[in-house]
């Protein structure tokens, strides 16, 4: 059974039907990455996933567990951590104080110190960086910080949203080969990009969705090489 | 000059109270993007919980008078305004959370007019005369410069509430999530941070810190009635405005200007004027620096 599921979810805004019907499942210590152009639901279903807007059909299972009714911080101590889109770091507060808030829920302080000095390890911008408000932080600073934030909970799955939007393409492979680090370390990622070729080529598992729904899904490297995903989201990309 | 600094000092004392008030105002908008027009009422209340608390512990009756004592009150009427904030959260705001700001906003004028006319049924139109928790003293600051024990008594509680608001906010982990929480709910939420108990202890604080300003004020004006919330509401709300709404600091500043501002006006124009100060102040601040002194000068995120 995977680790998180989600069965024809679907959401509304409104009059808006975002989400009909979207499935999909995340197995344990894989990358899954959902890839679709503007609007496509991308976003939603992470947001849907998190708690920060209700479901109006259809579930969400972790770890066997409905979480829908969960109020977003309730998901977060269930173990499900969220790099929101547009990074949303708190920009009054310094680096130390956002990557603080991040453990918000943990009282370990010996095990908070030495998370904070492996997040300080994977970013060291940050370290020298640490007491600036975050607002003064480059966007790519930014970024990492949100990354780092998020992973301060010590979550057993991590959502991203849109990670590499607006950095340079050196700041983007940075990005990208921190994404196989935290992997690597056993967190399960979800990855929201329209940076499709970065993110199948770093995937294990891939999803394609159009207008709220699932177009197609499989091996994210079967995507990589599908004639539709090609003409579709990586045409003229190189 | 003797006259200046007489105003000065009755100002400071003043301003002192307008900025506990202000702060509610600050801290409550900081977190939910909504002007509480109920917290001058609240303010009242608080007045109100420390002349019943001051009449139950017999003052000027069977006890006498004592900081102790006075002391006791204070932190009663702070208690019993919190949990009124509490409830004003959970009963009027919550439950409008979602709708448009002016719901919201009809909602708190809803709320305001609610106490008042609750004082009026239950605490009676006429007047009362606060008890005198603090025997009072006049002491000369310097030469032709009078100051009352009770406006130092004033000045320095206010001092000590704001000193130990500014460590909370700055220091403690509940307070760095009051900050998450004024600058982006949704992130906040993404931490871990109860996003709602955050708000309730918001206005708990806020409320709390009114019903201290309503004490102080029993001390320094010892009569209180129940619409007496309404103009040092609007006037700490200005403060809070000048001082750039949202931000902390700048409540404290707003609030102390505006309590010397009306004091010099009394001492060198007119008291009739003594009002008038602070809509002539709120006019400034909208149209020459509608961000407040330390407010962030950034368009609204929608």
């Amino acid at each position: 059974m995977s680790l998180l599921s989600l069965a024809d979810l679907h959401v509304h805004y409104g009059a808006i039907h975002a989400l009909k019907g979207v499935s999909i499942a995340v197995d344990e210590g894989t990358i899954v990455t959902l890839v679709g152009a503007n609007g496509a639901g991308k976003s939603t279903t992470l947001r849907a996933i998190s708690g920060l807007i209700p479901a109006s059909g259809g579930d969400i299972r972790f770890r066997g567990k409905s979480l829908l009714g969960m109020k977003a911080h309730e998901i977060v101590r269930a173990g499900i951590s969220h790099v929101p889109e547009g990074r949303i770091v708190f920009a009054n507060l310094t680096v130390l104080e956002n990557l603080d808030l991040g453990a918000y829920l943990r009282r370990d302080r010996a095990g908070i110190a030495e998370d904070m000095k492996k997040i300080f390890r994977l970013f060291p911008r940050l370290e020298e960086r640490r007491r600036q408000a975050a607002g003064t932080l480059s966007g790519g600073e930014q970024q990492m910080l949100a990354i780092g934030r998020a992973l301060m909970a010590r979550p057993t799955v991590l959502l991203m949203d849109e990670p590499s939007l607006g950095l340079a393409p050196i700041l983007v492979r940075e990005i990208f080969s921190v994404i196989r680090e935290i992997r690597a370390a056993g967190t399960t990622i979800v990855l929201v990009e329209q940076n499709a070729r970065m993110a199948l080529a770093t995937a294990d598992q891939g999803y394609v969705l159009e207008t709220g729904s699932v177009r197609m899904s499989d091996r994210a490297s079967v995507l990589l090489e599908s004639p539709f995903v090609q003409a579709a989201y990586l045409g003229g990309a190189g | 000059m003797q006259e200046f600094f007489q105003q000065l000092a009755n100002g400071v004392a003043w301003g002192s109270i307008y900025a506990l008030i202000a702060l509610g105002y600050t801290m409550v908008y900081g977190t939910l993007r909504l002007i509480n027009f109920a917290h001058g009422d609240v303010y009242m209340v608080g007045a109100f919980a420390a002349y019943f608390l001051a009449r139950a512990l017999g003052v000027g009756t069977v006890t006498e008078a004592s900081p102790l004592l006075a002391a006791v009150v204070l932190l009663g009427s702070m208690a019993i305004c919190a949990l009124l904030g509490i409830l004003i959260e959970l009963l009027a705001y919550r439950p409008v959370r979602r709708s448009s700001r002016l719901t919201a906003l009809i909602t708190a004028i809803g709320v305001s007019l609610f106490l008042e006319n609750f004082g009026i049924r239950v605490f009676g139109a006429d007047p009362k005369f606060f008890p005198q928790v603090i025997a009072p003293r006049t002491i000369t600051l310097a030469e032709g410069v009078l100051v009352t024990n009770h406006q130092i008594t004033v000045v320095v509680v206010s001092i000590v509430l704001m000193v130990a608001l500014t460590l909370f906010i700055k220091r403690t982990r509940t307070g760095k999530a009051m900050r998450a929480v004024a600058f982006h709910r949704d992130a906040a939420s993404l931490m871990g941070i109860p996003v709602d108990r955050i708000i309730t202890i918001t206005f708990a604080i806020g409320s709390a810190l009114a019903a201290a300003a309503g004490f102080l004020v029993g001390l320094t004006n010892p009569k209180i009635e129940p619409l007496m919330g309404i103009m040092p509401g609007i006037k700490a709300f200005v403060a809070a405005v000048l001082g750039g709404i949202g931000s902390v600091p700048g409540a404290m500043i707003g609030g102390l200007l505006m309590g010397i501002s009306e004091y010099l006006v009394v001492g060198y124009i007119s008291s009739t004027y003594r009002d008038a100060i602070a809509f002539v102040i709120l006019i400034a601040v909208l149209l020459i620096r509608p961000a407040g002194l330390l407010g962030r000068n950034v368009a609204e995120k929608v």
